[in-house]
């Protein structure tokens, strides 16, 4: 019998619920590094958003019911939630800031007009 | 009376099944992206060549309705050949789900073995796909060109083309969903055949089915977060639900 087997029927005789499943191991490990990078990338806003929603998702693939989440899981879900969160929070408030200052708008306005030549209303007019 | 596995038994069942099998099922998605986004990309070329070079020659760079329609049979055709990776992608999971080997190989099975009957229902799926959604695909097609069409009922008549497409593509390619499982259980039987049992399995299932589709919605906007990424690892996921809930069917069938 192999280490996690006796560790279960360990468990189940102390009356403790069952450990982890260790073919999850990748995916929780998963999830914590992408916990950890979302919630340093928050700094830049956009790039916080993928990294929290893998953590979401690699955590919730490893649900199993009856049996607690690897602690790696539980860590990678609070972690990309708030990274997520955060994330969302200063991407919105970053686009709502430079649409509505007039002197970011003017930024923007001066920068389209180095890149492409035209301004900003002009762009995006004749993209759509 | 028949007991079926529950919605959230059988998501369970399908999270412990591909367990540490995730790497070959990416793997094969990726293969898939990769051939069918290659021959795409070839026949969108070919198409913008041939706009670049009536533009050169003093034409119109618009393209007309004809292009468009033309077009639109390229890329069927195109839908109904890569259909047949379909069967293989189908014989990955159902051994997975049988604990049966199951390499990145299996998605050319249906080129190799079943590629008739692959082809026969691959067309049967995209066709019903095409048709039900060409006058919606047209009116999109009309509204975007703008050539003196009145906006407010192009996007009406658009609406509804919509609407009435889904209702009708819906509960068919519900019914139809199971054929490619019964072509790997009963290789002997005709397209024909294997489409009419599984609509005939379907009846009554398709309700279920549907919601069960619906229940990765969730996931499926987590994945929109990640831009895609998170589509890698849904997609398998999705495709060993769906193949544990025909099994689960096919158990009820034999009772």
């Amino acid at each position: 019998m192999d280490y996690y087997q006796n560790q279960q029927q360990n468990n189940e005789m102390n009356g403790n619920s069952p450990m982890p499943d260790p073919r999850f191991r990748g995916l929780s490990i998963a999830s914590m590094v992408c916990g950890i990078c979302s919630l340093v990338l928050c700094c830049t806003g956009l790039l916080s958003i993928p990294a929290g929603a893998l953590g979401i998702l690699f955590a919730l693939l490893t649900r199993k019911k009856g049996q607690r989440m690897n602690s790696m899981c539980v860590a990678g879900i609070w972690l990309s939630c708030v990274g997520l969160a955060l994330g969302i929070f200063i991407t919105v408030s970053s686009i709502v800031t430079v649409f509505t200052d007039p002197s970011y708008l003017n930024m923007l306005d001066q920068m389209y007009q180095q890149m492409y030549g035209v301004s900003l209303d002009e762009f995006w007019r004749s993209y759509l | 009376m028949i007991q079926y596995t529950s919605r959230a038994a059988l998501k369970e069942k399908a999270r412990d099944q591909m367990a540490g099998r995730y790497g070959n099922a990416i793997l094969m998605s990726i293969c898939r992206g990769l051939i069918v986004f290659s021959l795409g990309f070839a026949i969108s070329m070919t198409f913008s060549l041939i706009v670049t070079v009536r533009v050169l020659m003093g034409g119109s760079g618009e393209t007309s309705l004809t292009e468009y329609l033309l077009l639109t049979i390229c890329t069927t055709l195109l839908s109904i050949f890569t259909g047949v990776f379909q069967t293989g992608i189908t014989l990955f999971y159902l051994n997975s789900a049988c604990s049966r080997p199951a390499t990145v190989a299996n998605l050319f099975y249906g080129f190799k073995y079943l590629f008739k009957k692959s082809l026969g229902i691959s067309t049967v799926l995209v066709l019903l796909n095409t048709v039900c959604l060409l006058p919606y695909d047209i009116c999109v097609f009309l509204l975007r060109s703008g050539k003196g069409y009145d906006t407010v009922t192009m996007a009406i008549l658009t609406i509804i083309f919509i609407i009435v497409g889904m209702c009708i593509y819906i509960p068919l390619n519900l019914g139809l969903s199971q054929s490619y499982y019964l072509l790997l259980d009963f290789p002997q039987y005709s397209a024909t055949e294997l489409m009419k049992l599984s609509l005939r399995i379907m009846k009554g299932h398709k309700w279920e089915l549907f919601c069960l589709q619906l229940s990765f919605l969730p996931l499926g906007f987590l994945c929109m977060l990640s831009f895609g990424i998170g589509a890698l690892w849904l997609a398998p996921y999705m495709n060993m639900t769906h193949t544990l809930y025909f099994l689960d069917l096919m158990q009820g069938e034999h009772h």
